[in-house]
């Protein structure tokens, strides 16, 4: 498949904030890219290089086949943004901010406009000055999708948003996939992702720590675990055998961690005359806490 | 279609200087109204006022502009051009410039604009064209209010001079104003570009009028831009084009060097 979005190597140092170290995935066309981490991870830093709004300290970005510095507007026809802290010329309206987009951009059905403030039940004729969060957010929405853009970059999108408005934007997404455009999509609200996305990277201090397909992320990720044996066992029962940990010990048997490929863990209970088991389907949050939870360097297979 | 875009920021930028100019438009005009009325006072008593400013160091008339109270262009030399007009017509050049860069960036509403097809350059000559065609819409308003002014009280003045006076204050204020917009696009933080084009903008004034007063000062003075808007004053001796020139080549060289600035430099990190 064709790449939308490469990323080669990017490296971004500045101030005092952390930046962003040798950061290497690329994005496909037509999916939904999941960019997951904690605030101050170094979401924000990535999108603001790819919209050349930050200059890389190292690497190279291509996005949609061409330079961010050199292109960036050609670049910005056919991008959209939410930004994660949206700004506007505040004595404006929200019918006026748009309007200015709209002619910025230049090809944008004012129908169109209309309809996504309506979606997300936007009040266009307040002044922007005046509004909520959430309600900057739905202002900022409706500017990324109005050119109906190939690409949208969407940093922390929902954040502000009530679930209802929530539930509405997931639908626009999904119809801006179903209609072939791409999407890349920051976030720390694991289940937003868990919705959403096709393929997630993981962002820790500054590094990628993991690009993977949502559901391998799943299996690959932390499953709590419990098993009951015919006899009483202790701890020291299960030690050593591969991507157990964190093994304790209650009434009805053993309680543990499994990370990874349960193969190892079953050969060890079989041999331990086990009489029930129980895994735990992982949240995202556990499949998060997975790749986070790792020191350095570790394997879990 | 490009021209079309750069049309737009243009024109937000003008728009977003609405209230800003109106504001400073009526306080120009009423303070000018009320210069003006006090001049027939000034103009009955012209004797008693020429002993008190013969008693004045001859170097402190100098350096306060003050020539001749009792003609109208003496008059208007000292009550508005020498400190007032440049205080203001500064004041909003200076503020605005740090405003449209550095103040929309702090607010997160360059981020936004730079994400639609409009390249910096073209952001950047939008803005910088709406904040010259504020300070100009100013500079013309204040004109007309000289002229209304001064044909209601008789000051019999030549308004071609006013206009070349006008035309120094625009040029010292696009000076500043680029200054600061220079700032803004080096560093992106409007508290930082309105202190220090401030500051630059006060040792200016400070060194020119030092300069008019201590001789040793006197060549060193020039490297004031205050220098070449108050030197050689239109409405009491001639208009120097040179003056004018050097004014709006100080303006073209911090304009080239914002842009530059602004081409290369990370947006939203101050």
């Amino acid at each position: 498949m064709t790449a939308v979005i490469t990323v080669d190597a990017l490296t971004k140092t500045y101030g005092k904030a952390r930046g962003i170290e040798d950061v290497t995935f690329d994005v496909r066309k037509g999916e939904v890219f999941g960019f997951l981490g904690p605030n101050g991870a170094g979401k924000t830093t990535t999108i603001r290089c790819m919209l050349d709004l930050l200059r890389p300290t190292a690497g190279r970005i291509e996005i949609l086949g061409m330079d961010p510095r050199a292109d960036a507007p050609r670049i910005a026809t056919r991008v959209g943004y939410v930004s994660g802290e949206p700004g506007f010329p505040e004595r404006l309206t929200a019918r006026e901010v748009l309007r200015y987009s709209a002619n910025l951009r230049g090809n944008v059905d004012l129908a169109r406009v209309e309809s996504l403030s309506a979606r997300l039940q936007l009040d266009v004729d307040r002044r922007v000055r005046e509004m909520s969060n959430g309600n900057k957010r739905k202002v900022s929405i409706v500017q990324a999708f109005m050119h109906e853009p190939d690409l949208l970059f969407l940093d922390e999108p929902t954040s502000g948003l009530d679930p209802l408005m929530q539930q509405e934007f997931n639908a626009l997404v999904r119809e801006a996939k179903a209609e072939g455009r791409t999407i890349f999509l920051s976030s720390h609200v694991l289940s937003e992702v868990d919705a959403l996305c096709d393929r997630v990277a993981i962002i820790r201090e500054g590094r990628l720590v993991a690009v993977e397909e949502m559901g391998r992320l799943k299996e690959r990720a932390v499953h709590h675990a419990r098993a009951k044996f015919a006899s009483p066992k202790t701890p020291a029962a299960l030690a050593g055998v591969e991507g157990v940990s964190d093994v304790r010990a209650d009434d009805d048997g053993l309680i543990f961690v499994v990370r990874g490929p349960a193969g190892a863990l079953l050969k060890a209970l079989a041999a331990l005359d086990v009489t029930d088991l129980t895994l735990h389907e992982p949240t995202l949050e556990e499949a998060f806490l997975g790749y986070y939870a790792r020191p350095e360097g570790a394997n879990t297979r | 279609m490009s021209q079309r875009l750069l049309g737009s920021v243009f024109q937000r930028t003008l728009r977003d200087q609405q209230r800003a100019l109106f504001g400073f438009g009526l306080g120009l005009v009423i303070y000018v109204s009320f210069i003006a009325a006090f001049y027939p006072t000034v103009r009955a008593q012209r004797e008693q006022f020429d002993q008190l400013i013969a008693a004045y160091p001859p170097a402190l008339r100098a350096a306060f502009g003050i020539t001749d109270l009792g003609s109208a262009a003496g008059f208007l030399s000292a009550e508005l051009f020498s400190a007032m007009l440049p205080l203001v017509f500064l004041i909003y050049a200076i503020g605005r410039a740090a405003d449209v860069v550095a103040g929309e960036e702090e607010r997160g509403a360059l981020d936004v604009l730079l994400t639609h097809p409009v390249s910096r350059r073209r952001a950047l000559a939008g803005k910088a064209g709406g904040l010259a065609v504020g300070l100009a819409a100013l500079a013309v308003l204040l004109w007309a209010a000289l002229a209304v002014g001064g044909f209601v009280v008789g000051m019999g003045l030549d308004l071609l001079r006013v206009a070349e006076v006008v035309l120094l204050l625009l040029l010292l204020s696009y000076a500043f104003g680029s200054i600061a917009l220079l700032l803004a696009c080096f560093r992106g933080r409007k508290g930082s570009a309105v202190g220090a084009s401030s500051a630059i903008a006060v040792a200016s004034y400070l060194l020119y009028s030092f300069g008019s007063i201590v001789d040793a000062l006197a060549t060193v003075r020039k490297a004031s831009p205050f220098y070449y808007y108050a030197a050689s004053p239109p409405l009491t001796a001639t208009f120097e084009p040179a003056h004018a020139a050097v004014l709006a080549a100080l303006t073209l060289v911090a304009t080239v060097l914002a842009f530059w600035a602004f081409e290369r430099r990370d947006i939203g990190v101050g």
